[in-house]
C-alpha cells in the first residue's frame, strides 16, 4: 500500500518510516499542506497527515480532498490533539476517515491503517458490485427500449404516459394494429424491475406483435403468452397485464384483464359509464390448462374515452402517506374543465400528488379517445 | 426505488401455534423489503411434523405491493410441497382489494 505522509516533526517520521518499512508499505513523506496536495498526484491508498501542517493545514488539505470527486474515496487520518474543541469541531467539518492522538504510537497507527483499510475494501467491493447492477439495468434498458421500437408509429388517439420507479420504468406498453386494421393495446406491469421485468418483456412482446399482424384473436394472445411466462419464470414473478382490441370501426372494445387496476369507460361529459375490473389472475402464475382465456366485450357508442391505469397509479403515495386511489383518479377523469383532456388532468393530478417523489411503484397511463 | 416513507413502515411478523394450526401475523407494509424474514416465518414451520395447517393472518396489513403477491406464491409451493394446508385470513380492505385484483381467491383459501 502506498501512504501519504504529512509530517511536522523528524522523530514522527522516522517512527512511522520504521512501521511502514516493516509493514511492507511504500512511504512518501512530505512536511507542509502545499507538499500533501502536490503528492496526491501520485495516487496514494491512504493519507496519514499531522493537523497542524505548515501552509496548508492537515484539516484543510483533508477538506479539500474529500471535495474532489476523483479523491474522495481515499482514507484520511488525522494526527491531532483531542483535548482541542475547535480541533473536533475542524475534524468533522473536514470530513475526515478517522484521527490519531498525539503522541503517535506504532500499535494505534498499525490497528488504524488496517481498519481503515478493512472499510476501503467493503467500499470498493460494493462499488463493482454497483457497476454490475448498473450494467444490467442499462441492458434491462436496452431490451426494453429495443422491445418498444418495433411498434408501428404513435396513433393520434392513444395517449401513454409513464413514471419510473427506479431508473426506468418496467411496464411494458405496446400496441400494433392486425391486418384488418383492429388495434391490440397490452399493458403490463412485471413484478420486480429492471432486468427481471426486461426478461419477461422480451417474450410477451415477440408473441404480441407476430400474433397480432397474424390477426389472431387476443385471447389466444394472452393464452400463448401464460403459457411462455409460466414457462420461464419463476414462482412468484408475474404479470398483470391487460390486452384489448379495439375494432376498426371504433364500434367495440374487447377486453382482457388479469391483475390489473378496472378499466375504466368513460363518456362525453366525464362520466364512468362502465368498467371493466380485472376478472383473471394474472399472467405467469398457473398452468395453462387452470387460466381462463375468456375476454369481455363492450359496445363503444357513447363511449368517449378508455382509461387503463397499472396499480402503481392507484397506489402512488404523497409525502404524507396517502394513496393517490381509485377515487381520485374518477375524479380526475369527471372535473372537466374547459381546454384540458382527461390524459393531461390525470397526469398532472398525479405528479402534484407526488410532489416530485419519486413513486415506489411503475406509474403508467393509457387513454384511448374512441371520438 | 424507496421512498422516505418506506423507511418507517416496516414488516411485523408474529407466528403463534394452537393444536396442529400455526398462525402468521402480518402487520405494516408487505414488501419485498420483507422477503428475508417472511420466508424464515414460515420456514420454520415446513419442517414441523406437528404444524398441519399455516394460516397468514392479513388483518393488520397496511399495504402489500406485487412482490408480497409473489412471495404468498412461493410460499404455496413449499407449503403444498410440504403436504400442509394453506389459509389466507382477515386480509385488511387493501388486501381484500389486491386479491380481487389479482383473482388470487382462484389460487388460494381466502377467509
Amino acid at each position: 500500500m502506498k501512504i501519504l505522509f504529512g509530517q511536522t516533526n523528524a522523530v514522527d517520521l522516522d517512527m512511522v518510516e520504521a512501521l511502514m518499512l516493516s509493514e511492507g508499505h511504500e512511504l512518501i513523506s512530505v512536511s507542509d499542506g502545499n507538499a500533501v496536495m502536490a503528492a496526491m498526484q501520485e495516487n496514494p491508498d491512504m493519507v496519514l497527515m499531522d493537523a497542524n501542517l505548515a501552509q496548508v493545514s492537515g484539516f484543510e488539505c483533508c477538506r479539500l480532498i474529500k471535495h474532489d470527486e476523483k479523491k474522495r474515496h481515499i482514507p484520511v487520518i488525522l494526527l491531532m490533539s483531542t483535548q482541542d474543541a475547535t480541533a473536533w469541531a475542524r475534524f468533522s467539518e473536514c470530513s475526515a476517515d478517522d484521527f490519531i492522538e498525539h503522541p503517535l504510537h506504532p500499535y494505534v497507527i498499525k490497528a488504524k491503517i488496517k481498519l481503515l483499510w478493512h472499510i476501503q475494501e467493503l467500499y470498493h467491493r460494493l462499488e463493482v458490485s454497483h457497476r454490475h447492477a448498473e450494467q444490467e439495468i442499462r441492458l434491462a434498458k436496452h431490451m426494453f427500449d429495443t422491445i418498444t421500437k418495433r411498434q408501428p408509429k404513435e396513433i393520434d388517439f392513444l395517449h401513454f404516459w409513464s413514471l419510473s420507479a427506479g431508473h426506468f420504468c418496467g411496464d411494458l406498453f405496446i400496441f400494433e394494429r392486425t391486418p384488418d386494421d383492429h388495434l391490440h393495446v397490452f399493458l403490463g406491469d412485471f413484478t420486480g424491475h429492471g432486468l427481471s421485468a426486461a426478461m419477461g418483456a422480451l417474450p410477451i412482446s415477440d408473441i404480441f406483435f407476430s400474433m397480432t399482424r397474424k390477426g389472431c384473436d387476443i385471447g389466444k394472445i394472452v393464452e400463448e403468452m401464460n403459457h411462455k411466462l409460466y414457462e420461464i419464470l419463476p414462482t412468484g414473478k408475474f404479470c398483470s397485464a391487460t390486452l384489448l382490441r379495439l375494432e376498426a370501426d371504433y364500434s367495440k372494445l374487447e377486453i382482457w384483464n388479469g391483475g390489473l387496476p378496472p378499466l375504466l369507460l368513460v363518456d362525453s361529459h366525464g362520466k364512468i359509464s362502465g368498467n371493466c375490473e380485472s376478472f383473471h389472475l394474472p399472467l405467469g402464475i398457473v398452468d395453462p390448462a387452470e387460466l381462463s382465456f375468456q375476454t369481455k366485450q363492450f359496445d363503444l357508442s357513447g363511449v368517449h374515452s378508455v382509461v387503463l391505469c397499472s396499480d402503481g397509479l392507484i397506489e402512488a403515495q404523497n409525502a404524507l402517506g396517502e394513496y393517490f386511489g381509485e377515487e381520485k383518479l374518477a375524479q380526475m377523469i369527471a372535473s372537466k374543465v374547459k381546454g384540458t383532456s382527461i390524459f393531461n388532468r390525470i397526469k398532472s393530478s398525479v405528479l402534484s400528488f407526488l410532489e416530485g417523489l419519486e413513486p415506489h411503484d411503475d406509474v403508467s397511463l393509457v387513454v384511448i379517445h374512441i371520438h | 426505488m424507496d421512498t422516505i416513507n418506506n423507511t418507517t413502515q416496516k414488516l411485523h411478523i408474529n407466528v403463534t401455534a394452537i393444536n396442529n394450526t400455526a398462525t402468521i401475523f402480518l402487520s405494516g407494509t408487505f414488501s419485498f423489503d420483507a422477503h428475508r424474514e417472511f420466508k424464515a416465518a414460515y420456514s420454520n414451520l415446513l419442517n414441523n411434523s406437528k404444524i398441519g395447517n399455516i394460516v397468514v393472518n392479513l388483518a393488520a396489513v397496511e399495504y402489500l405491493d406485487s412482490s408480497a403477491l409473489g412471495m404468498l406464491l412461493v410460499m404455496r409451493d413449499h407449503v403444498q410441497a410440504a403436504n400442509k394446508s394453506l389459509t389466507l385470513s382477515s386480509p385488511s380492505p387493501i388486501a381484500v382489494r389486491t386479491f380481487e385484483i389479482a383473482s388470487f381467491d382462484k389460487v388460494f383459501t381466502i377467509n
